[in-house]
């Protein structure tokens, strides 16, 4: 009956109803392109199969850049956290971040109703198994059922669903996740269509039966009181917090896994894909740190209406009765009961080296990629690829550029630089320590940074915007204020600052570089002011005291970065044609030559962070650009510098 | 190899255990009657994420005995399940005798009533295999248990064992011009079973169950289908405002009815005593004292985070019922809506269309987020009511393996559960000649 099925048009079409592929529906949508998101399962919307939770260091910042331009991921998880945290409170701002535990349903069901009330996104249940692709252009995909839809762009979304496989001990079966059918056809149209697929494997700990854990060998987890939120647009509805519990393994716990480390997939073999190193399985632990007395674990609630706890730590796919007895050998968890084993999925990934920076298939116009499918973990990192393969898809549509951000603008930067220019050897996963401009890039001035563009892409809209302006404008009148107040060395002074156990002054100082004492807190300086200016100061909102702490402190740190970004901008910006003759290069190595040729680097910056690119070669391109061939300017603005000054306002 | 099985063994479970497979409409109506009587439950299944999920459509139709049905049907269920499912329907204000469930939170909460009972365990897992006991060397017990094995190499020991798998046996989907594996849409099919069944002696009857195209809230036929209803000037009898499930219940039964409706009325529904359990068995302080009382839906606590499903802004106004005389109209879902057009939950965003599931895709279906789609399977035959397989195979399976629900021949909903809930009878009636009850 496939004659009577008619095309369905289609501009953007996003495969898989994860966090990547929820994101990208909403952005092509809310961009005003005509949206499909297709799915295995509609009953499966944004399920967390993992951990329940959101954010973390380095997460959590990608989850705030979503939020600030204009993703679903913030707003989602202040719908249902059930705890919320402010991480490494007591470091510097640039590794402070978010972190929720969120009830996995009602995480579910928000998105869902965020997705089914977005106008101009249309839900379709069904399996694609073929891309339809004329002259290297995507023209269609196609479902099990037989429906063609008909569309411009397709963004695929897939997670560990292409040719998923689950392995527990020796036992494995075809599955995406468990209990679920994978993904069996999309990947050989992949191939068709001239991709490359390789391997990869991922593991989830066990999930035990909350009420038969002894807490009181735990230490409690609480969340933060007050009113944090990971939306910068709305302030959480007020709620209860539940607490998670931390424990740790012991030498009992060390030994039931050295004496059945052969029966781990990873030794025998049955698990073939590389997994990964930052969220290792205890078997895989305990190999490569041998030394380790103790490895932390986190007992932690899946949500209000379920007794089931997950085990941060104890990832394994070691057999299901060496599971049991590595967590009854665990503090506090003696009597647990085991109610989902951990199990290790393997899957089709694609090595993201094939991608440009806007996450566009080089091989197929229109084929977007995100999430796990690019290699890496992590909701927040598939939810950051998702919202901008989403808006790109939208732009290829439009007819316009592809929308890069630079490492010195946003994690979602360095995640796709990263991605796309190094490639991966194990599933990629956001850390600060990734960011060469931490500093910079911080979770707390996410909207600076990043609204104006997702004003100008049509995803924050005039009051957010003004919201973000206003707050700036406030912070700059302050910051200013500040440097124009001199602080006199008088007794009173010097006994106020003698309590914030500081030295006195012995001459009169701006309030401005009195803060950047590390004694000296706001709320110390204010009772150094005159009434009139403490007050002023003190009707400012929470958010604006923190850049003004923020900016006042780390001065001379953020200032160097920026001195570090326009230095490397030069080299940075400078675009390389996509022709570019490099197999007729001389004196560049044959190793660059050759990296080069595949993955056509779009900046002379792209090229350097190329494994195997020298400095050496960098020099031999840079003076072959400015010799024959023109550089033209691309993409990024030509008033780049003016622009990171006015974001980070020196 | 033993080594290499995980062996749940009798040392651990003083008392009977029974296995129920399966944690659909049936599965858990069994595990929840079973567990009511003190046994110790272990349900397993391989779809956690969706317990207790009405797999099909959101409609529960009465039969011939009406109202008076689903209230008799529902008072046989422990009282958290009661409360599932009546404090997540709507009901026809014209008075018809079926009601619409918000399938979500009939999982949600039919997943925290049986975790809230003392001696059920769930454990995720795909069945593969269940045989008699292999007592091996060891001295002869009067009698044999069970042993079920998992995909993954886990072994459970029980004294019975009850199959709910729904349409999980050699089930297959038919949607659009394919045919694709599965119980339903998107999850693995329980093959491995069929083998186990077949050497019972049993044999299997084919069946296959319509489940008809939903269509997004947003779309404008959907719109302008239920605009009116939204205004609240209800047509006739073919569209029709909602209410609350229980409101409805109370005013059909009346009086009259006062054994069924003393049972449904103590159910406190998603009171704050309902989830205040889970925080407070998290050790956490306790905080006011609790809301008791039917609250008729409304009381999602308010110091948890919001839920759709409780919110009313998202909850759905109304929905068409089944038009004796269906109008053939030309454009888009038309055809759905002569049939009946019902809300699918608060979250979903969708309505459910009845009728027309032919396996062939419809022209009308074009702007649909699910085709309708008929799924096949197996049905064990014989089955007698207690849900024994009656010929073949050893004696230890002919007495301690029942089958129940979709699996047994059960259609719709209502059947399902009164399935489940007949097994688990039966079960602790065979438990008890065999002196297995404590």
């Amino acid at each position: 009956m496939k004659g009577r099925c008619e095309s369905q048009d289609y501009e953007v079409v996003v495969v898989g109803g994860g966090h990547a592929g929820c994101e990208a529906a909403l952005a092509a949508a809310r961009m005003g392109c005509r949206t499909a998101l297709v799915t295995l399962n509609l009953d499966k919307i944004a399920l967390m199969p993992c951990n329940p939770a959101v954010g973390g260091v380095g997460k959590g910042q990608l989850t705030r850049e979503v939020d600030a331009l204009g993703g679903e991921q913030g707003r989602n998880t202040d719908r249902a956290f059930i705890q919320l945290k402010m991480l490494n409170t007591s470091k510097g701002p640039a590794v402070r971040a978010l972190r929720a535990q969120a009830d996995k349903r009602l995480y579910e069901d928000w998105m869902k109703v965020a997705l089914t009330t977005t106008p101009g996104l249309h839900l379709v249940q069904g399996e694609a198994v073929a891309l339809d692709v004329s002259r290297e252009t995507i023209t269609g995909l196609r479902l099990a059922d037989g429906r063609v839809l008909s569309t411009r762009s397709v963004v695929l979304a897939t997670g560990t669903f292409l040719r998923g496989k689950i392995v527990i001990g020796d036992r494995s079966y075809a599955a995406g996740r468990v209990g679920e059918l994978p993904a069996e056809h999309l990947s050989r149209s992949l191939l068709e269509a001239g991709l490359e697929l390789d391997r990869f494997q991922s593991a989830t700990p066990p999930r035990i039966d909350g009420s038969t854990i002894d807490i009181t060998k735990m230490s409690v987890q609480v969340g933060d009181e007050g009113d944090l939120a990971f939306s910068h647009w709305a302030s959480p509805a007020p709620r209860r917090q539940m607490p998670c519990y931390l424990t740790h393994t012991t030498g009992k716990t060390h030994d039931v896994v050295a004496r059945h480390l052969h029966l781990s997939p990873l030794k025998s073999g049955s698990v073939s894909g590389k997994g990964p190193r930052y969220c290792p399985s205890i078997d895989r632990k305990l190999i490569n740190f041998p030394d380790k007395e103790h490895h932390p674990v986190f007992v932690e609630p899946e949500g209000i209406t379920t007794r089931e706890m997950y085990l941060q730590g104890l990832t394994t796919s070691l057999p299901v009765f060496v599971q049991e007895l590595v967590i009854r050998a665990t503090p506090g968890l003696e009597n647990a009961k085991l109610v989902r084993p951990g199990y290790a999925v393997e899957y089709d990934y694609l090595p993201p080296q094939q991608l440009t920076l806007g996450l566009q298939t080089k091989a197929v116009e229109g084929l977007f990629c995100a999430g796990q499918l690019n290699g890496t973990s992590g909701y927040e990192e598939a939810a950051a690829q998702g919202l901008m393969a989403g808006i790109n898809a939208a732009r290829l549509v439009k007819g316009e550029d592809p929308f890069i951000l630079r490492r010195d603008q946003a994690y979602i930067g360095v995640l796709i630089d990263d991605l796309v220019t190094k490639g991966v050897d194990e599933p990629y996963r956001m850390f600060t320590s990734r960011a060469e401009y931490r500093l910079l890039l911080r979770h707390d001035n996410a909207t600076e940074r990043l609204s104006h563009l997702g004003h100008e892409l049509g995803l924050i809209n005039d009051s957010q915007l003004a919201t973000v302006q206003e707050r700036q404008r406030h912070v700059r009148e302050l910051s200013e204020a500040l440097e124009g107040i001199q602080i006199r060395s008088s007794d009173t002074t010097s006994r106020l600052l003698e309590e914030l156990d500081t030295s006195p002054l012995d001459e009169s100082q701006t309030a401005a570089k009195l803060l950047r004492r590390p004694q000296v807190t706001f709320e110390g300086l204010l009772s150094l002011l005159q009434p009139e200016e403490r007050e002023r100061f003190a009707a400012a909102p929470a958010e604006v005291v923190e850049q003004l702490a923020i900016r006042a402190r780390y001065d001379g740190y953020i200032r160097r970065q920026l001195a570090e970004i326009r230095r490397h901008r030069a080299t940075e910006s400078l675009t390389m044609p996509e022709e570019f003759p490099y197999a007729s290069i001389e004196g560049l190595t044959f190793e660059a030559r050759d990296k080069l040729t595949r993955l056509k680097p779009a900046t002379l910056g792209q090229a350097s962070r190329i494994p195997g690119v020298s400095p050496a070669d960098i020099s031999v391109l840079l003076v072959h650009l400015h010799r024959g061939v023109t550089a033209t300017q691309g993409a990024p603005a030509a008033d780049d510098d003016a622009e990171t000054d006015a974001v980070f306002e020196v | 190899m033993t080594e290499r099985l995980s062996v749940h063994g009798p040392e651990e479970d003083p008392g009977a255990t029974v296995v129920v497979v399966g944690a659909g409409v049936s599965g858990c109506a069994c595990a929840g009657r079973l567990a009511a009587q003190g046994f110790h439950v272990i349900v397993i299944s391989s779809a956690l994420d969706v317990v207790g999920l009405p797999g099909y459509g959101p409609d529960v139709w009465a039969g011939a005995g009406g109202w008076r049905e689903i209230a008799s049907t529902l008072s046989l269920l422990p009282k958290g399940l009661r409360a599932a499912w009546l404090d997540s329907a709507a009901v026809p204000e014209s008075g018809e005798a079926v009601m619409v469930v918000d399938r979500r939170a009939v999982s949600i909460q039919s997943k925290k009533a049986l975790e809230d009972m003392p001696g059920v365990e769930f454990r995720q897992g795909l069945v593969v295999d269940v045989r008699p006991e292999d007592l091996g060397e060891q001295a002869k017990r009067d009698t044999v248990g069970l042993e079920v094995e998992t995909a993954f190499a886990e072994v459970f020991r029980a004294d019975a064992v009850v199959l709910a798998v729904g349409l999980a046996l050699r089930g297959r989907v038919a949607v659009g011009s394919t045919v694709i594996p599965g119980g339903r849409y998107g999850e693995v099919p329980a093959d491995g079973l069929c083998t186990v069944l077949e050497g019972l002696g049993a044999s299997f009857e084919e069946t296959a169950v319509d489940v008809g195209p939903r269509f997004s809230r947003q779309s404008p036929a959907i719109r302008s289908a239920l605009e009116p209803l939204a205004r609240g000037a209800t047509g006739g009898k073919n569209d029709t405002a909602l209410s609350r499930g229980l409101v409805r219940l109370r005013s059909v039964l009346g009086e009259s009815e006062s054994s069924a409706m003393h049972a449904l009325e103590g159910l406190a529904t998603v009171s704050r005593a309902f989830f205040e359990a889970s925080i407070v068995g998290q050790g956490v302080e306790e905080g006011a004292a609790p809301g008791i009382g039917a609250t008729d839906g409304d009381a999602w606590p308010s110091d948890f985070p919001p839920a759709p499903q409780w919110s009313e802004s998202l909850r759905p106004k109304g929905m068409v019922l089944p038009s004796s005389t269906p109008g053939r109209a030309s454009n888009g879902i038309a055809n759905h809506l002569s049939s009946g057009l019902l809300p699918d939950g608060a979250a979903m965003g969708e309505y459910y269309a009845l009728g027309a599931a032919s396996g062939d895709l419809l022209e009308d279906e074009s702007g649909a987020t699910r085709l309708g789609h008929r799924v096949m399977a197996s049905v064990v035959c014989p089955v007698d009511p207690k849900g024994r397989v009656l010929v073949g195979g050893p004696v230890a399976l002919r007495e301690g393996l029942r089958v129940a629900g979709r699996a047994a021949g059960a259609e719709g909903y209502l059947e399902s559960l009164r399935s489940g809930v007949e097994v688990a009878d039966s079960v602790v009636e065979s438990l008890r000649d065999r002196g297995l009850c404590r």
